[in-house]
This record gives structure tokens, C-alpha cells and sequence, in this order.
């Protein structure tokens, strides 16, 4: 067992448990603060990670992730307000049990669902990403290209928006990912005479300005706080026995959703709460108790966020390919530590992938322990105003950029997507599809420039290949069913 | 129904136009073949997605409405104002100063900034980041600067 004999003794050295440590602290409280959500938050702290070893970088990194699953529901259940988007369909029933005075319980129940959702995702995690890789291991550039291009095609899928405008994103991402000089001419695109562009804008320059300063410019005023000064005692989260018992089949059903869309592309946690409250509203034998405090509409989605959070490490540790935005992030942090992700990454760094996953069931206990007995603290983050966080937010963003090239070059370049993003915003454009394109784009064009060359430029030749076949087939699919969709929604619409 | 105040229009063709400069510059880096592609040859093929795209977010528009939101200028002057003052005075005058006007200015977004609470936080968060990013990570800056 990998997971034994080099997960463990990685996961467990001072340096990473004190990171894994500092990630899912970091991370519960931004995931607590409406606002500021897991992905602006990994982007935050992606500078700082570049100090430490890949390894501990991966494990604070990931930490902040699925830290902010757990911190997200704690603003959901107590203001109704989401603390990350995945949160939102917790508030619908948590929000009313608090007004029955019934906080205390569904803040227990959420962090025991998380629990087993993220626990039980975590086994998935380890039974299916070795088994992806035997199959990748003998992927050529056809392959390759038709797996990315998948991953891209559902990155159109990933908004909650239309998904025109989704994948009208994941294009503009591209562009942006190819700006600088190409590596196999030599020739300079888009750099408009800057040489800081010759390598390329750098990903958290985008993140930072779509996700942090764009998000920012959004929240102010628009975020109030409700000063009530709740008193969660660790008496007073313990559930009855009826909401215990209530709650088993939801945590386990929404694990099983959770970790069924946490690897397919584009899909994750947000898309996996909305679809277990969907389906614990339609199993109840009395859907009438729903959205007036049911625990089976917290325990559900709560598992599956979860569930969904880890098992979204599928494809990004065993391919190569982000799932979602924060995904990207991570591989980006992977890429600038100079190591390259793909099927090659388990066999050739074992304790990365290993001591990763170990530090995943290490960061869930000690959430466990952050989210019960600690509950106090959090509730009391509730009530710091948001108008005293955001300058640090800023603070954070220039500096942090500004330390990626010593250069302020980058900081400009952050002030430049901040107020696109912030017009992506008042146009409902959203930022999380263009970030996987930017990602995406430069591998898609590398292979795809390698399995024509190797065709000699015939397209129908890349589909005969077996397994590039039935990718590129899916790919298909996909898009059909983006259309029909596109089509769909027009007519409500005029309806 | 042509309306204006509509998002997707807007959009739409901000995308358009997007797409056709790409594919225009796609044209001038060279676009090659399959066999030999040249830097501009995914470049066309995406500028081609964004045109079609865009085109039809602007036609589909006529068929709902979805007026702009109102932009909040006072956050978007004050945030865009704090982190140019940072970036043009870094160099110049040092880590403190520097995010001394970054805070100072971009409080002033909310409307319930006090002075006092945003001096304070101001001076704190400047020591704390050179704490941190200059003594603790050791990133080349001066904390004090007069340097034009």
C-alpha cells in the first residue's frame, strides 16, 4: 500500500501537517466570509506557496480548497448567505432551522456529512486515479488532444449562466492563454510590444484580477452583515436522535452523487449539491418539510460538496486536466514548481500523489475538529465587517503579485483584468470558464500541432485511433447537447 | 425589438469584435496548414468560434430582455485608484508608503469607511505585509523609498 508506506510518512513530516494545517484553517475562514470564496482564496495564496516545496505547496493549496467546502455552509445555515457557491442550496433549508433555534444541530449534522462525504470521496480518489492512469499511459497526441478538448467542452457547461456564454468564454481564455511568444516558430503573439508578455500573461495575473479584484469591486456595499451575536455552545449542536437518524441515508445518497459528478469535467461541487437536494426533496416520503428546515436538504448537499471536492483530484492528478477553475489553479502551481502534470505524475512523483491524498484524510479530521468544537470562533468571523477585510483582500493581491516577478508590471496587468472582469461581471460573463480555456489552450494547441504532424495533416485519421475515438465521440455528444440546451433555455425563455 | 440596455447584446458583440481581431492578427502571424501549422492556425479556428458565438448571443437577444445592471462607481473608482497609486509609487517610494494609499484610497468604496478605523488598518496591514513578504520572505523591496 503506496498510501502506507510513502502517503503517510510524506503527509505526516512537521512541515506538511503544520501547511495542511494552515491551508484548511485559511480555508474555512475564507469559505466562512460571504464574499470570498475557495478559488479567490487559492489564487490569494498562490504567490506565497511558491516558497515552499511542491509537496507542502499542493497540500496548503488543496487545504484551502476543501477547507472553504466545510467553512461555506456556517454563513449558509446562520445569515442565509452562501459562503462559497457550492453552499447556496444549504441555505434553503439551514437558514430556517436557525430560526427555529435548531442551529446548533444542523451546523453539527453539516460537519459530520462533510465528513463522510469528503472521507468516503477520498477512497474513490484512490481507487480510480490509478486505474485512469493505466488507460492514459498509452495515450498518444490524438488522445491527448481529445481528452483536452473534452475537458474544454465542458468547461462550456460549468456556468450557471447560458452556456453560450460559457463556452463564448472558454474561447476568449484561450486567446489569453496563447499571448506571448510560440514555441515552435519563435513568433511573438499579442505581446503588443511588451517584453513582459514575451512568456506569457501568468495565470494568478488573471486569477487575481478576475476572481479577487473584479469580486471585490462587486462585494463592496453590496455585503452586509448581520450583527446578531448567535451563541453556539458545543451543548447545544448535539442533534436528537430522529435528526440523526433522518440524516444517514441523505450524507450517504449525496456521497454517491458527489462522487459520481466530482470527476467528470466541468461538473463539481456546486452542480453536486444542487442535484443531491434534488433528489432528497424527490426520495422524502414528505417533500412538503422542505425549505422550511428539513436536515435531509443540509445533510444531502453538505455530503455531496464533499464527496464532490475530492474526487475532483480525478482527472487533474491522473490526466492532467482540470475539472474546474480551482483545478486549474492547482496544476498551474504544479506547472510553475516545474512539474509537469499528466498520467506520468503518479509513477514519477509517488509521494506527491500519495502524500497528497494522505494529507486530504489528515485536513478532514482536524476540519472535523475545526467545525465542532471550534464553531464559536467562526460565527464570531461573521460579524467583522466586510468594509475592514477588503483593503487587506487588495493588500494581498498587489503584493502578492508583485513578488511573482518582482515587477509591478504584473500589477498593472491585474488593474487591466480586474476592470474587465469587473464588466464580465455587469454582463454576466462569467470568469471561472475563461480560466480553464487560458489553461487548457496552450496544452490543446501543443497536441494538437503534434497529432496532425504526425497524421501528416489528415483530421479523419486522429478518429480512427480507438480510444481517441470514443473521446472525440463524447466530444460530440457534448456539444449536441450544449445546442439542445442553448436551444432549450431560448424557448423558456420566450415562453 | 433592437434594445441597447441589454446584456447579452453587449456582449455579443463585444465578442464579435473580439473574435475578429484575433482572426485578423491570426491572418498576419500566418496560419499554415494542418501538417505545418503556423501560429495563427488555432488562433483562426478560435476567433471563428468567438465571431459565430457572439453573432448569436446578439441575435438571440431581440428575443428577451436583460437590461445592464448600474455600475458602482464608487467601488470601482476607489479599489482601481488604491492599487494604481500602489503600483506607480512602489518603486518610487517604498512598500509603507505604498500601501498606506493603497488602503487609504480604496476604503473610500464604502461608504461607511471612517477615518480613523481606516488609518488604523491602513498602518497596520503595511506592517504586517513588510513583516511578512520583506523580513519573513526576504522579497527584494525598501520599506521607505525616495527614489524619482
Amino acid at each position: 500500500m503506496d498510501l502506507f508506506t510513502v502517503g503517510f510518512p510524506t503527509a505526516l513530516t512537521l512541515d506538511n501537517l503544520f501547511y495542511c494545517f494552515a491551508g484548511v484553517f485559511l480555508g474555512t475562514f475564507v469559505g466562512v466570509l460571504p464574499g470570498i470564496g475557495g478559488l479567490t482564496a487559492v489564487s490569494l495564496l498562490l504567490p506565497l506557496s511558491f516558497y515552499l516545496d511542491p509537496i507542502t505547496a499542493l497540500i496548503f493549496l488543496a487545504g484551502i480548497y476543501y477547507g472553504a467546502e466545510y467553512g461555506g455552509s456556517t454563513a449558509s445555515i446562520l445569515l442565509n448567505l452562501p459562503g462559497t457557491a457550492s453552499n447556496a442550496v444549504t441555505c434553503i433549508d439551514g437558514y430556517p432551522l436557525t430560526r427555529q433555534g435548531r442551529a446548533g444541530p444542523a451546523l453539527f449534522i453539516t460537519a459530520i456529512g462533510s465528513f463522510i462525504g469528503g472521507t468516503l470521496g477520498i477512497i474513490v480518489l484512490i481507487a480510480l486515479a490509478p486505474a485512469l492512469v493505466s488507460l492514459a499511459l498509452s495515450f498518444g497526441a490524438a488522445e491527448y488532444l481529445a481528452a483536452l478538448l473534452l475537458g474544454l467542452i465542458a468547461a462550456g457547461t460549468i456556468g450557471r449562466g447560458r452556456p453560450i456564454k460559457s463556452v463564448a468564454m472558454v474561447l476568449v481564455g484561450v486567446c489569453l492563454g496563447l499571448v506571448g511568444i510560440d514555441v515552435n516558430s519563435g513568433t511573438r503573439r499579442f505581446t503588443f510590444g511588451f517584453f513582459d508578455l514575451f512568456d506569457g500573461i501568468p495565470l494568478v495575473v488573471i486569477a487575481m484580477g478576475l476572481f479577487g479584484m473584479a469580486e471585490v469591486i462587486a462585494s463592496i456595499g453590496t455585503i452586509k452583515f448581520v450583527a446578531e451575536a448567535r451563541r453556539i455552545t458545543l451543548r447545544s449542536m448535539i442533534p436528537s436522535r430522529q435528526e440523526l437518524k433522518d440524516s444517514v441515508m441523505p450524507i450517504l445518497r449525496g456521497f454517491g452523487i458527489g462522487s459520481f459528478f466530482g470527476p467528470l469535467p466541468g461538473t463539481g461541487p456546486t452542480i453536486s449539491s444542487f442535484m443531491a437536494y434534488a433528489v432528497e426533496k424527490r426520495v422524502s416520503s414528505n417533500p412538503e418539510k422542505f425549505g422550511k428546515g428539513a436536515i435531509e436538504g443540509v445533510a444531502g448537499p453538505e455530503s455531496a460538496n464533499n464527496a464532490a471536492a475530492q474526487t475532483s483530484f480525478v482527472p487533474t492528478l491522473a490526466l492532467g486536466i482540470p475539472g474546474s477553475a480551482t483545478m486549474a489553479i492547482l496544476l498551474g502551481a504544479l506547472l510553475i514548481h516545474g512539474i509537469q502534470p499528466g498520467p506520468r505524475l503518479i509513477g514519477q512523483h509517488p509521494e506527491l500523489f500519495w502524500g497528497l491524498v494522505a494529507s486530504f484524510w489528515i485536513g478532514n479530521v482536524l476540519l472535523l475538529i475545526l467545525n465542532i468544537p471550534l464553531i464559536g470562533l467562526w460565527v464570531k468571523l461573521l460579524q467583522i465587517p466586510y468594509r475592514l477585510l477588503y483593503p487587506i483582500i487588495l493588500g494581498m493581491i498587489c503584493i502578492g503579485v508583485y513578488s511573482l516577478s518582482n515587477s509591478v508590471f504584473d500589477v498593472w496587468l491585474v488593474i487591466v483584468f480586474g476592470l474587465i472582469g469587473y464588466g464580465m461581471k455587469l454582463l454576466d460573463l462569467e470568469p471561472a470558464p475563461l480560466l480553464i480555456g487560458f489553461i487548457l489552450g496552450p496544452m490543446i494547441e501543443a497536441q494538437f500541432r503534434r497529432a496532425l504532424i504526425l497524421t501528416g495533416g489528415d483530421y479523419l485519421a486522429l478518429i480512427q485511433r480507438p480510444i481517441a475515438g470514443i473521446l472525440f465521440a463524447c466530444c460530440g455528444a457534448l456539444i449536441l447537447w450544449l445546442v439542445y440546451s442553448m436551444l432549450r433555455s431560448r424557448e423558456r425563455r420566450v415562453a | 425589438m433592437l434594445q441597447l440596455n441589454h446584456k447579452d447584446l453587449v456582449g455579443g458583440v463585444l465578442i464579435t469584435l473580439l473574435g475578429g481581431f484575433v482572426g485578423y492578427s491570426a491572418v498576419g502571424l500566418g496560419i499554415g496548414d494542418a501538417s505545418r501549422m503556423g501560429p495563427g492556425y488555432m488562433l483562426a479556428i478560435v476567433a471563428a468560434g468567438m465571431i459565430v458565438l457572439g453573432i448569436a448571443m446578439a441575435v438571440g437577444s431581440a428575443r428577451y430582455q436583460d437590461p445592464l445592471p448600474r455600475i458602482a462607481w464608487r467601488p470601482l473608482i476607489a479599489v482601481t485608484a488604491g492599487m494604481s497609486a500602489f503600483a506607480a509609487l512602489l518603486g518610487h517610494l517604498g512598500l509603507i508608503p505604498a500601501v498606506l494609499l493603497l488602503i487609504g484610497l480604496s476604503a473610500l468604496g464604502d461608504r461607511d469607511a471612517r477615518p480613523v478605523s481606516t488609518l488604523v488598518l491602513a498602518v497596520s496591514v503595511s506592517v504586517g505585509m513588510w513583516v511578512v513578504f520583506v523580513y519573513g520572505l526576504r522579497i527584494p523591496l525598501p520599506a521607505f523609498a525616495l527614489d524619482f
